[in-house]
């Protein structure tokens, strides 16, 4: 148990105020009518001894003063959880019941943020699992054994390979992946009515190199292209305003403008000279190509990569998401050693200061019944 | 609070005899025994026969055995006037710690109650006078059940307040309170002019008895604690830490007790106290009961 906010335990300084109350609220001569009053001699004793009026409220109202004050200084636990020993956890989509009966019945999960229980409906199934796995790997205290059942082949992947810092029992089972990736469509490239006709010659030969289509009609001078094209600026000038609020919205063009300083390489040529430059732009993004587009002349145009490697750039390959679920089993690593989540002792500490607050008002009010004035 | 006797007290009351220390001469019959001798039912004495006595008075058996003349006499019986006077100034209220709802003067409203009762059985005649910081009230003498109405109306009534009054105010209880009377002062007698003016009366052949009604408090003390004692007379207020005080206050109390007894003996009062923790009719028996002939 640690505190978040030490500096709230200042607040015990007021205990200062009860302590005064119960001092300076005594008062040792209470009156009596005494008739036989001149047989009393008067002698009082010199009681100066430091003496509290009615210590149970007192230490009642200390102590409720002394769960502010520890509210105040937010108090957590931090020591690890009492875990189970074993946890098992059912990606969504699988038969868990047809699971249960072959296995151990307690401590099943779903394999879905939160974790709920086994006992709930099955959570839609769109989270990543790698991910999901991670986060439970890092909630569980270190001991807890993990079995974990994945449909196979096992969906959801991302760039990283699955690493877990405990062992764990891994239980592909086969399941038909739902859904599989359609191939975008290729771009489509849209150029200028005042390109030369060497460019659109070029141009031309590459949409049919991407998707045997053919190029579609040249724009107008001002037009702009359509959302989801690739624009084409065949020309050594600079983009004007207009094309570069398009490409910022968004799109993606092919220039043959030089690039400029930013500009990230992409490719190079057969001679190795610099061929093609990618820069960012808002949203969008821009090819420079900064060569003279005429096949005839430039041999890099020639080249029979380079189709290829254009539409790469324009449409970078999706990374593979659906795995062999056996190959993708996480590997053991060291990892940090998972700083489990501190527990705020705040909702019971409410009801503690409650509790204690209602014995005071009870214990104060029956005080002041049980003594009529 | 009613006046209302228990049964049992009752019971006991009927064994107790009010007499009067001095015999009174009022004609009548009565229970008490008077100076006047003559014809009655209590036989007194023989006396020689004289001229002039009635010869059916001489007793003749007696005649027959001596040879002479005795004339028997015989004591007359005469009811008297029973007086309750009621010292209902401010200590009256005072009340026990371990009883606050009942004062000093609810005790002294059912012994007075317990007297009246006493004074209607033999067929005395009793008159009530209160004493408290307003003066005196009071409810002339008479008998029967409808002065024993009276006498309680204004026994309710009565409410502790102020302190002794000034002797003036007290001229009336000479003129009511005749020689011979039996006055009965119920109070807690810590007045000194409530003493001196019994001592006056008994001085002036009026027979005087004083009822001490004293709290359980004054006679334990049993206060632990820081107090402030306050008279409730005076307003004066003394403080003190009741367990340092107490021994030095029992002593003193029981000294003035004596002192205060032997004052009334001397001069011719009879005395009793009565604690207000304690039955009623325990100073009633040790004033009245059989056996003691005051």
């Amino acid at each position: 148990m640690s505190l978040l906010f030490p500096l709230g335990l200042l607040a015990v300084a007021a205990w200062l105020l009860p302590l005064l109350i119960h001092l300076a609220r005594r008062h040792p001569y209470t009156p009596v009518d005494f008739a036989a009053l001149r047989w009393l001699r008067a002698r009082i004793r010199p009681r100066q001894r430091i003496r509290f009026d009615d210590w149970p409220l007192l230490l009642v109202r200390l102590l409720l003063l002394a769960a502010l004050a520890l509210l105040l200084a937010r108090p957590a636990l931090t020591g690890p959880e009492p875990a189970p020993a074993a946890w098992t956890v059912v990606a969504p989509g699988m038969d868990a019941a047809a699971l249960r009966s072959t296995e151990d019945l307690r401590n099943w999960h779903w394999l879905a943020p939160g974790f709920p229980p086994i006992g709930q409906p099955a959570p839609p199934g769109d989270a990543s699992l790698p991910s999901l796995l991670r986060e439970l790997d890092a909630q569980l205290p270190t001991g807890t054994a993990l079995t974990v059942y994945v449909p196979d082949p096992l969906p959801g992947l991302d760039g990283a390979r699955l690493q877990l810092s405990r062992p764990v029992q891994w239980r592909p089972q086969p399941l038909a992946a739902r859904t599989s990736q359609a191939v975008p469509a290729p771009p489509r490239l849209r150029v200028r009515s005042d390109a030369p006709a060497a460019a659109q010659h070029w141009l031309t030969a590459l949409q049919r190199a991407w998707g045997a289509q053919p190029l579609a009609a040249p724009l107008s001078a001002d037009a702009l292209p359509e959302r989801g094209e690739t624009g084409v600026w065949s020309s050594a000038d600079p983009l004007p305003t207009t094309w570069q609020a398009w490409v910022d919205q968004g799109g993606s063009m092919l220039s043959r403008a030089a690039p400029p300083a930013g500009a990230r390489l992409l490719l190079r040529d057969a001679q190795g000279a610099p061929l093609l430059w990618e820069q960012r732009l808002g949203r969008g993004h821009v090819l420079y190509l900064p060569r003279e587009w005429d096949a005839g002349r430039t041999l890099a145009l020639r080249d029979d990569h380079l189709p290829r490697q254009l539409l790469q750039a324009l449409q970078p390959p999706a990374s593979p998401r659906l795995g062999d679920a056996l190959d993708q089993a996480p590997q053991r690593a060291s990892l940090p050693p998972a700083v489990p989540p501190a527990r705020e002792l705040a909702p019971w500490l409410m009801l503690v200061i409650l509790l204690l607050f209602a014995l005071e008002r009870w214990m104060a009010s029956s005080a002041r019944r049980r003594r009529p004035a | 609070m009613p006046l209302l006797l228990p049964p049992d007290l009752r019971a006991r009351l009927r064994a107790l005899r009010l007499r009067p220390r001095l015999a009174s001469g009022m004609s009548g019959i009565g229970q008490h025994a008077s100076r006047s001798r003559g014809a009655g039912l209590e036989f007194a004495q023989y006396r020689a026969y004289e001229p002039g006595d009635e010869l059916r008075q001489v007793d003749w058996k007696l005649y027959a055995r001596s040879d002479r003349f005795f004339v028997r006499e015989s004591e007359r019986e005469s009811p008297i006037t029973v007086w309750l006077l009621l010292d209902t100034t401010a200590s009256a209220g005072q009340t026990d710690r371990v009883d606050p709802g009942r004062s000093r003067l609810d005790h002294m409203r059912l012994l007075a109650a317990c007297v009246v009762e006493l004074a209607l059985q033999q067929g005395d005649r009793f008159g009530l006078l209160a004493i408290d910081g307003e003066g005196l009230q009071l409810v002339p003498a008479g008998h029967g059940a409808r002065q024993r109405d009276r006498v309680y109306l204004q026994l309710q009534a009565l409410r502790a307040r102020g302190g002794w009054p000034a002797a003036e105010r007290l001229r009336p209880l000479w003129e009511r309170v005749r020689p011979g009377d039996l006055l009965l002062c119920i109070g807690d007698g810590f007045d000194e002019t409530g003493v001196v003016l019994l001592e006056q009366l008994a001085r002036a052949r009026r027979d005087v008895v004083l009822l001490q009604v004293l709290t359980a408090d004054e006679r334990d003390f049993p206060f632990d604690a820081g107090h402030r004692f306050r008279d409730p007379e005076t307003g004066e207020e003394v403080r003190g830490d009741g367990a340092a005080i107490r021994s030095d206050y029992l002593q003193r109390f029981a000294e003035a007790r004596t002192a205060l007894q032997s004052r009334l003996q001397a001069g011719g009062i009879a005395s009793a106290t009565s604690w207000l923790d304690q039955p009623l009719d325990q100073p009633l028996q040790a004033l009245f009961g059989r056996g003691i002939t005051a």
